[in-house]
């Protein structure tokens, strides 16, 4: 089905670095692939290769031949790649052309100019399948990352393509949501379609992959069977660089904090959109310096909690920090968090001038020793848009650092990130965390709240907060499933 | 109140009157008719809020403006009624411009233009312009809240004392995060098979109705009147 020979690939901004080196693939069909690797190994430009964006979008130097059902790549259109070919991007911000659910559901069928009544047809068994009911006749602004994403599936869903290429689809899902992706992917694999997938977190195509392709440096470095992946020693898995393939193997075992002083009383949420209630809390106790996890399923109102917190969302609430009302507008002063899309936050024009900005009364020196204690040293004079995406969320934090901030957020810090990545970022939170009052982190991964957290709030009805001793811990793994 | 989706060709129309005719009229009561005329369509596509406020805003500064006018003209009233005038001109043509560009499914603009047979290359621009605007309200709204935790949010202050640095503030992260969006977008759209060599099809019912075809009369009535 698709077949690389001697291929390799240059990205035009690469700084003549390889991206993919001399690869040699074959992949049968229906068969399931998992791409796997450290950040910048390849994975996602192998996507971009058999959904020929490359080399129709991103140009740069490809040599050797791909064939896709013995067609080489180079000849055909991209457009009629479509037919054969669905692709799931990461970014679920910007993969939607409509603006609307339905349209965005229709718009590949129509690209396909597939006549009124079959695209109808399809869509209605586009959502029955992927159970997208609640999602139609929306506005694609109001949807949650996960919803998005559930959408762009679907919408490839409708044009049932042969080939389905994934990149990182899960960067930014909830568990339930993941478990969603497993069962459309399980229909899938079913179906017979060959499908390929890069991915940081494993654990969820253990049971469905055939192969997982470990690549390095742009080079297929080692091939493996799920089964001899799920052998390796959580260890083995860290030296390579991967995230864990089997959550409950995960270590449990963490030193929880006693309680301590009360930092955060929150009383009295209650949050509403259109008339439905978002949050409803109905007192909420956060100790002093603790690492606070934040999890729930998409649409739960984490980020809405945040802001609240921020005080950017007007709610009904009270808020005292150290057993003072604190209003939104101080709240603002008080606060910071790293988003989501680090690109948002940097301002300046170099790495340190950046960290600066919100610390006037600062001296040189104790800049430049935060800069060197975050590892930051070596890029001082650097623009920040020239770093990579972790350099990025480093400078973003030392930022908050330099300006001294009381409650620090963490929006899905880990989206994207392997296992390096994250695991730097669990260190850099660890040891900054005393510097603020609260630490929370959104997040929908478990190995960073293990990694770091002392404390998770979980968001439902009836919202929980416990201390990661033995109970908590159980509470975890039963909310992770695993 | 049921919504009336009218079509995308007969809103375009309705828009481009209101550049020619607000650009033109001088003699606040035709505005107000058209005014009224783009508030009617606005509440019946199924935008009464928005459409109100803008409506609201603009009969105040027509009013306003007449008043100044008519009872005082000394150099300090001036610049005021200058901001009057203009929000009479302006605020019909945004009006109309929120009419086309709110109220409208891309998939419904794309393919009503196909209908009359303009060029891809038009049409695609237009749809990606559709798209843009949105996420250049989704990147503001997260630029400037990372703003205010950097204590650079924008204040009076801050725009009236070092207009060129707030410019730079709001506008590197603006320029960068959408720029890096609207390049995903394209790959996106490209790698699921938008091209402009092909005709797309619709899943929606794309007709020119009587309703369209009586909006667009009163709306050429405008530019006769003029």
């Amino acid at each position: 089905m698709i077949k690389f020979t001697d291929v390799s690939y240059t990205y035009p901004t690469g700084n003549g670095i390889t991206s993919v080196n001399n690869l040699n693939l074959h992949i049968k069909k229906g068969e399931f692939i998992v791409l796997c690797g450290k950040s910048g190994c390849g994975k996602t430009t192998v996507t971009r290769i058999i959904n020929k964006l490359i080399p129709f979008f991103y140009e740069g130097e490809l040599t050797g031949e791909v064939l896709i059902n013995g067609q080489d790549i180079k000849e055909e259109n991209i457009s009629d790649m479509a037919s054969i070919c669905g692709s799931v991007f990461q970014n679920p911000k910007s993969q939607f052309f409509n603006m609307e659910t339905d349209g965005e559901l229709a718009f590949g069928c129509e690209n396909l100019q597939l006549p009124k009544e079959e695209i109808l047809a399809r869509m209605e068994r586009t959502v029955k399948a992927l159970s997208l009911e609640k999602l139609m006749n929306r506005s694609i602004f109001e949807l949650s990352g996960g919803e998005k994403q559930q959408i762009a599936c679907g919408s490839v869903y409708a044009t049932n393509p042969e080939i389905y290429v994934l990149d990182e689809p899960s960067s930014n899902l909830d568990i339930g949501a993941i478990e969603r992706l497993r069962n459309v992917l399980a229909t899938l694999k079913k179906q017979g379609k060959t499908i390929i997938i890069s991915e940081h977190r494993l654990y969820y195509l253990s049971e469905l992959a055939d192969r997982f392709l470990y690549f390095d440096n742009g080079k297929l470095d080692r091939e493996y069977t799920p089964l001899q992946l799920k052998s390796l020693q959580p260890q083995e898995l860290s030296n390579l660089g991967l995230r864990a393939i089997n959550l409950s193997k995960l270590d449990f075992d963490i030193n929880a904090i006693k309680e301590g002083e009360v930092a955060m009383n929150i009383r009295n949420l209650l949050y509403k959109r259109k008339d439905r209630t978002i949050l409803d809390i109905k007192e909420l106790e956060i100790s002093k310096n603790c690492i606070l996890a934040i999890i729930g399923k998409n649409g739960a109102g984490k980020t809405t909690l945040a802001e609240i917190l921020c005080g950017f969302i007007k709610a009904t609430v009270s808020i005292e920090i150290d057993n003072k009302l604190v209003k939104p507008k101080e709240r603002t002063i008080k606060s910071y968090m790293v988003m989501q899309d680090v690109n948002r936050q940097l301002f300046c024009e170099n790495v340190l001038e950046e960290i600066r900005l919100g610390a006037k009364n600062s001296g040189e020196e104790y800049l430049l020793g935060l800069l060197k204690e975050m590892d930051l040293l070596q890029f001082k004079d650097r623009h920040p848009a020239s770093l990579s995406g972790g350099q990025k969320q480093r400078v973003a934090i030392c930022a908050s650092i330099s300006a001294q901030k009381d409650i620090a957020i963490y929006d899905e810090p880990t989206s994207g990130l392997d296992y390096t990545g994250m695991q730097n970022l669990c260190e850099l939170i660890l040891k900054t965390s005393k510097n603020n009052l609260l630490n929370l982190i959104i997040t929908h991964d478990i190995e960073l709240i293990l990694g770091c957290c002392t404390h998770v709030l979980e968001l439902k009805n009836n919202p929980i907060i416990y201390s990661l001793d033995k109970e908590g811990t159980a509470l975890l793994k039963d909310f992770f499933a695993c | 109140m049921p919504k009336i989706n009218f079509d995308p060709r007969a809103k375009f129309l309705v828009f481009i009157v209101a550049c020619v005719f607000c650009m033109n009229v001088s003699e606040p009561l035709p505005a107000v008719a058209f005014g009224t005329f783009v508030w009617v369509l606005l509440v019946l596509s199924g935008k009464p809020r928005s459409g109100t406020i803008m409506y609201l805003t603009f009969m105040a500064c027509t009013v306003w403006a007449f008043l100044i006018i008519t009872f005082t003209s000394t150099v300090w009233t001036m610049p005021l009624m200058a901001l009057f005038v203009y929000g009479r001109i302006y605020i019909p043509m945004i009006m109309s411009f929120v009419f086309v560009f709110q109220t409208t499914k891309i998939s419904e603009f794309m393919a009503a233009f196909e209908k009359i047979h303009a060029p891809s290359a038009v049409i695609i621009p237009f749809a990606i312009f559709f798209r843009f605007m949105p996420t250049v309200q989704e990147e503001w709204k997260g630029i400037s809240q990372a703003m205010a935790f950097r204590g650079i949010g924008l204040k009076f202050s801050s725009i009236f004392f070092h207009p060129i640095q707030t410019a730079e503030y709001i506008l590197v992260p603006l320029l960068s995060s959408c720029v890096g969006v609207m390049d995903e977008l394209v790959a996106a759209s490209l790698a699921r098979g938008l091209d402009s060599d092909k005709k797309r099809t619709c899943f929606l019912e794309v007709s020119m109705k009587l309703q369209d075809y009586f909006i667009m009369m009163i709306a050429l009535g405008f530019l006769m009147l003029k």
